[in-house]
């Protein structure tokens, strides 16, 4: 049966395809997102997150904050501060990672990669352009580990 | 483009296609859970730019993930649960609470007079009223409705899981909101009888 409450939603639903429908490009990445896929990366856990139970802050300031996570896995770890910089909507990122041989990989959803030279265990960036990204090193056994993707 | 085979299908057997590799299978279950995803960051108010990113991530997630989701059944609420939580990063890295973004509105037309207007104009001409008041409701209620409204509409366990809402407050909440959006869609001269 369907009653008055359920029109006006239907109509609400209508008014919203109208007015706010998902853009066509968020739908094309997400579906392009799968060629992204990567069976030979090992997913390291995410195991500490500052922000993993806050929710909102309440704070109104305007200086940058700082997200903390560790990822780990049995090839290695990575631990990296984003601290985020409101002014120029980009990020830093530094951090350490262990048992890693040559680059730090920050991936990108559109395919592109930064490479970032880990000195003695850290590696530090400026400018990093906000929206998806994950981090991946190559370890001495071979494997190739990778973070969980995060929207910087 | 979505074959007839796939679409005939589900989430569960979407989700095991694209364990398997199959693409088509993939850019089904995109289809099905698009307009929840944009809803739950439209309910957060996030803006184009940011309500993308969350989107992409939690897509980007599941990819992760595609052979370690316990309950097939439940893909829909792992995929809200993720994109609300993506949604409050995003709104502590910006430092706002989910309130002050803009959804851009288009302003209602006045052609209500007009004996030589049809009955579809009049019908698009309330819409945007309509669509218009929903801003005006309080932020609970515009944030359910704006999650229940998506296309197709997603299930209570689903907005459960979007909201941070218990499944049992769902129903009478959203009979107030209604009863509220009626309240002040008569008050802005909105007729119910085009359809």
């Amino acid at each position: 049966m369907t009653t008055s409450e359920d029109s006006l939603e239907q109509r609400l639903r209508i008014a919203a395809l109208h007015h706010d429908p998902v853009p066509s490009l968020v739908t094309d990445a997400a579906k392009a997102a799968f060629e992204l896929r990567d069976l030979d990366l090992q997913l390291a856990e995410l195991v500490a997150d500052s922000w993993a139970d806050s929710g909102l802050v309440a704070t109104r300031d305007h200086s940058s904050t700082v997200r903390m996570m560790t990822f780990a896995s049995e090839g290695g770890s990575i631990e990296v501060d984003i601290d985020h910089d409101l002014a120029t909507g980009t990020c830093r990122l530094h951090g350490f990672v262990t048992d890693a041989v040559g680059d730090l990989n920050v991936e990108r959803s559109d395919g592109s990669v930064v490479a970032l030279p880990v000195v003695e265990g850290q590696f530090d960036v400026e400018g990093l352009e906000r929206g998806p990204a994950r981090l991946s090193v190559s370890t001495s056994d071979g494997r190739r580990i990778a973070t969980e993707w995060i929207s910087f | 483009m979505v074959s007839d085979d796939v679409v005939d299908d589900g989430p569960r057997e979407w989700l095991a296609g694209a364990v398997a590799g199959d693409r088509t299978a993939w850019d089904a279950l995109v289809d099905r859970y698009a307009g929840m995803l944009w809803s739950i960051a439209r309910a957060h108010r996030l803006g184009d730019h940011d309500a993308g990113d969350v989107i992409q991530t939690t897509w980007l997630r599941l990819l992760d993930n595609l052979e370690r989701i316990d309950d097939p059944d439940r893909i829909g609420g792992w995929l809200a649960t993720t994109a609300r939580r993506e949604c409050l990063h995003v709104l502590r890295r910006t430092k706002r609470e989910p309130a002050l973004d803009v959804i851009e509105l288009l302003a209602p037309v006045s052609s209500r007079d007009d004996p030589d207007v049809d009955v579809g104009v009049l019908r698009d001409e309330r819409d945007s009223l309509l669509w218009t008041v929903f801003d005006t409701l309080s932020d609970a209620c515009r944030r359910l409705l704006r999650v229940m409204i998506a296309d197709p509409a997603p299930s209570y366990a689903e907005i459960s899981e979007a909201l941070d809402m218990p499944i049992g407050s769902i129903g009478p909440t959203r009979q107030r909101c209604l009863a509220a959006l009626r309240v002040q869609a008569v008050a802005a001269g909105i007729t119910m009888d085009l359809g």
